[in-house]
């Protein structure tokens, strides 16, 4: 029988050359050392960028940190463990008051008032979590979205607790000795969002990540290998959720006010669009989602300005953009802003293209018959995979 | 009624090439068994006549037309019949409406007249027609796909295994059916089978794939006779 | 007494917009986001044909036009593309089609609150010396929902067009190779489900006023009866739609009308909770 050696086979069997880099550039190895370098580099940059800047670009510094924690959290929900969440907003919202009610009634520290703001809304996280494990799909969008519109009146129901539309007030931060309160601001917001994705990332280099794209990828399989599936899917809840709890506790810091208002469906939406363009489970993409939250609402306002559009027309002008950008970037670009650039960087440095060619990790190549074997590798559009014995 | 002529097809899906430059012709108003191992490029034949995958070069003549290129609804109407793998029943229609179905262009009347021939065919069928197909045993649903086929009045029938799953006596029967048909209609039939010595033994023309490529094209007594082409490609 | 009719004619609109999301899932398996908000550009349409012509029947079929139209162009230029990708590439442009239908609305017509005219009384019918919550507005309502109804179910049963959609919606690949024309087949679907929602927008906007959002609280109980029935039940969304029409009634009259958002939600999760395919789905088998 002639031998069933296919260009595919082929292309696997080939040793890959080994990229080397000098020493001191490697970074480590071992995940948790990495993510702490990369978070540490990561941080000396922002603060440089801080020094640099005024105070204006402070506050908005600090906006871009608070969105990319949202928006992370639901990149690891939505990209990582491939559940559908359109209520991130309703975590942030969870957060917000967690801390604003720590901050108002009592004299704890705000870094507590943080760790309550992450600890409330990871645990309703978990509540939500587990009905949503039952359901996949539209199913789950549904409720989330449901979820979104839903919760903002629990707040006016019970005014008592929440202050109705009026809302919480919260005392600004002070910062120690003579350093700016817009910058301070913005350090604090950035070193704790740095710290909490330091440890999202190791999270997702841990076999609970790996369990969260197993789940995504085939439940069934995952199953079979011994995985909870509904439990993986509410830890991604709660660790979704949590880095929305931190957002939310950092968002009545820097606005100074927590009210319903605040967390309608259309914060669910814009991150839902930031997560797309800078790059559905990516949590560098979630940095650039982030400055395209801060930015567009002021280059809206331009436009509208130059428009002669009424006031309140930017935000209409907003959304129209926001919506825009999500149905385009999902018809022309769907891995967003970092999947754009990681092609890019492949292309450039020029590996051997590996015989799965898909981002999904090291493509299984799976033997068939052992005669007349075909080598079928798993990157295949669906609609193209051959039937059965063909 | 025109035969079919497959001239220099390659279909390659992703890195891995399925069929690679085969030739073929079947025959008009006769049977043309396609033989070969599994993953030897039998269905994807098949798809890439009725155009459900797309060659990357070649040429698929049906009477004066070029098949390639064109979408397979039009294909279909052209008067090439597919009953793909898995037969394709619809379980959520009725029998009578994935009857129905197998000819919806063509005017009532006409439709009537077809149902009535495919009720001949296959009585079964008459006696179960507003059941639902997924009521249906193996031999039931195969007599379905194919009397769907049929109502189109095709002239040119790609079958993909359809003796899968099937009791030897079914199949006997399902094939007897076949060559009556062919001999009554002069239908063009391509018959793509695992079950080599059935499908020997209705065949005229004998195609064999291994590994994307044609290795063996001739007429089926030729195939029968010689045996050792048939323990080499074909097992027995 | 007068909370049971209002929750069957509140559940009337919320069956026509289920049904509508429930058509379009049945034909293309994407979840239409946007479905309210282009229900909402149809009737405001509409209200601007009333406004300028007075025709109250002009507008309802302008409405009824315009929302076809906007269905079959959204599935052929929008939908198309993500038909075959990922579900959430189809949930994330009908949700950004959503918002940019909302913020369009909002640039032409201003973010205020519009009425809408009812052409048939809303005052409530008399009964004796009772006066009940039912109007003739609201017989009409039920009326209109009911023959569209029928006029589905025959098209569906019982024409070659409607057995052509079920084809394609069931086994698209099969269908193709039954020469039917698929991709047609789904814009008619689109074009159908669309016109049934500017329809039900159409019917809801008297009572509630036009504004760039007003059929989002809509869409949220559209897609729970849709849900509760089984997205893929027709049948399942109009009791969908009367258990959640009803459902909230009872909560807005008994535990305060701020609440039945949340309402839809505690209803959406229980019954999700207990059968995630929903009341009328068949059995779904895992294919290992």
């Amino acid at each position: 029988m002639p031998e069933a050696v296919s260009s595919a086979e082929r292309t696997a069997r080939r040793p890959r050359a080994p990229v080397t880099r000098p020493a001191w550039l490697r970074l480590p190895e071992q995940p948790m050392a990495r993510h702490l370098v990369l978070g540490v580099l990561a941080s000396a940059a922002l603060f440089a960028v801080s020094m640099a800047v005024g105070s204006y670009n402070d506050y908005q510094l600090a906006q871009i940190g608070i969105n990319a924690v949202a928006i992370a959290g639901l990149s690891v929900l939505v990209g990582t463990n491939g559940q559908i969440s359109l209520g991130q907003g309703a975590f942030v919202m969870v957060g917000a008051y967690g801390a604003g009610l720590v901050l108002v009634h009592t004299k704890l520290p705000v870094a507590l008032a943080l760790v309550v703001a992450v600890a409330a809304s990871g645990a309703f996280g978990v509540v939500i979590g587990v009905p949503a494990s039952r359901l996949r799909g539209p199913y789950l969008a549904g409720m989330t979205l449901a979820l979104a519109i839903g919760l903002p009146a629990v707040t006016i129901k019970y005014r008592g607790v929440f202050n109705g539309e009026e809302g919480l007030s919260i005392n600004p931060l002070v910062p120690p000795g003579g350093v700016d309160p817009q910058r301070w601001l913005s350090w604090v917001v950035l070193a704790s969002v740095v710290a909490l994705l330091v440890l999202v990332a190791n999270v997702l280099r841990s076999r609970f990540g790996r369990a969260f794209r197993a789940v995504r990828d085939d439940e069934v399989a995952a199953a079979l290998v011994g995985i909870s599936v509904a439990r993986t899917q509410v830890l991604a809840f709660a660790v979704s959720s949590a880095c929305a709890g931190l957002a939310g506790g950092l968002l009545g810091l820097a606005t100074g006010i927590v009210n319903p208002g605040g967390f309608s469906i259309v914060l669910s939406i814009s991150l839902l669009a930031g997560m797309v363009v800078g790059g559905t489970g990516s949590i560098v993409g979630a940095w650039w989602g982030a400055a395209l939250l801060v930015y567009v609402p002021q280059w809206s306002s331009t436009i509208a300005n130059h428009l002669g559009l009424q006031s309140g027309q930017s935000s209409n002008v907003a959304l129209l953009f926001y919506g825009a950008v999500l149905v385009v970037v999902m018809l022309v670009a769907p891995s967003g802003i970092q999947g754009g650039l990681q092609r890019a960087l492949a292309a450039l440095s020029r590996r051997p293209a590996a015989a799965s060619g898909s981002g999904r990790g090291a493509g299984v190549v799976a033997a068939r018959q052992p005669v007349g074997a075909t080598q079928v590798s798993s990157g295949l559009p669906e609609d193209e995979l051959p039937g059965g014995s063909g | 009624m025109p035969g079919l002529q497959v001239e220099g097809l390659s279909v390659r899906y992703g890195h891995v090439d399925a069929l690679i430059d085969v030739s073929m012709a079947a025959p008009e108003g006769r049977i043309t068994a396609v033989l070969g191992a599994n993953g030897a490029g039998k269905t994807t034949l098949l798809r890439s006549i009725t155009g459900l995958v797309r060659p990357r070069a070649g040429t698929v003549r049906y009477g004066a037309t070029n098949l390639v290129g064109v979408a397979v609804e039009d294909v279909v109407r052209r008067g090439v019949a597919h009953v793909p793998e898995g037969r394709g029943v619809i379980q959520q229609l009725t029998v009578e409406e994935n009857l129905r179905l197998g000819a919806l262009w063509r005017g009532r009347s006409e439709r009537r007249r077809q149902l009535e021939e495919v009720f001949e065919l296959f009585p079964l069928l008459r006696e179960r027609r507003q059941h639902m197909a997924s009521s249906l045993s193996g031999g039931e649903r195969q007599a379905l796909a194919l009397g769907r086929a049929l109502m189109a009045q095709p002239d040119v029938l790609l079958l993909d295994e359809p003796s899968l799953g099937l009791a030897p006596m079914v199949t006997a029967q399902l094939m007897a059916r076949l060559v009556q048909l062919v001999a009554d209609a002069g239908t063009t039939v391509v018959l793509v089978e695992q079950n080599v010595r059935t499908a020997l033994s209705i065949a005229a023309h004998v195609v064999v794939l291994n590994l994307g490529r044609v290795v063996v094209d001739d007429r089926a007594d030729a195939v029968a006779a010689d045996a050792q082409l048939r323990r080499h490609f074909l097992g027995f | 007494m007068d909370l049971t009719l209002d929750g069957v004619t509140n559940g009337a609109i919320f069956a026509a917009v289920g049904l509508a999301l429930v058509l379009i899932w049945r034909a293309t398996r994407i979840l239409n986001f946007a479905q309210g908000a282009m229900a909402m550009i149809s009737t405001y349409l509409a209200a601007t044909v009333v406004e300028h012509h007075g025709s109250y029947w002009l507008a309802v079929a302008v409405a009824l036009a315009s929302g076809a139209l906007i269905g079959a162009v959204v599935e052929r230029l929008v939908v198309r593309p993500v038909e075959r990708r990922p579900p959430l590439n189809a949930v994330i442009v009908t949700l950004g089609l959503l918002v940019v239908l909302e913020a369009v609305a909002g640039l032409v017509w201003g973010g205020g609150l519009r009425s809408f005219p009812a052409y048939f009384s809303q005052v409530g019918l008399r009964f004796g010396h009772r006066r009940v919550a039912f109007s003739d507005f609201d017989a009409y309502v039920l009326v209109a929902i009911i023959v569209v109804l029928g006029v589905l179910v025959v098209l569906f049963r019982f024409t070659d067009t409607g057995l052509r959609m079920r084809a394609s919606a069931f086994e698209p690949e099969v269908a193709r190779l039954l020469g039917v024309r698929v991709g047609r087949t789904l814009t008619l679907g689109w074009l159908l489900a669309a016109a049934v929602g500017a329809l039900a927008g159409v019917l809801v906007a008297p009572r509630i006023f036009l504004s760039p959002n007003y059929m989002d609280a809509v869409f949220v109980y559209g897609f729970t009866s849709a849900v509760i029935g089984g997205l893929d039940s027709p049948p399942g969304a109009v009791v969908g739609g009367l258990v959640t029409g009803l459902a909230l009634s009872y909560v807005g009259g008994y535990v305060g009308s701020s609440l039945e958002d949340l309402g839809a939600l505690v209803i959406l999760i229980a019954v999700l909770m207990v059968r995630p395919q929903g009341l009328f789905a068949p059995r779904a088998e895992r294919r290992v």
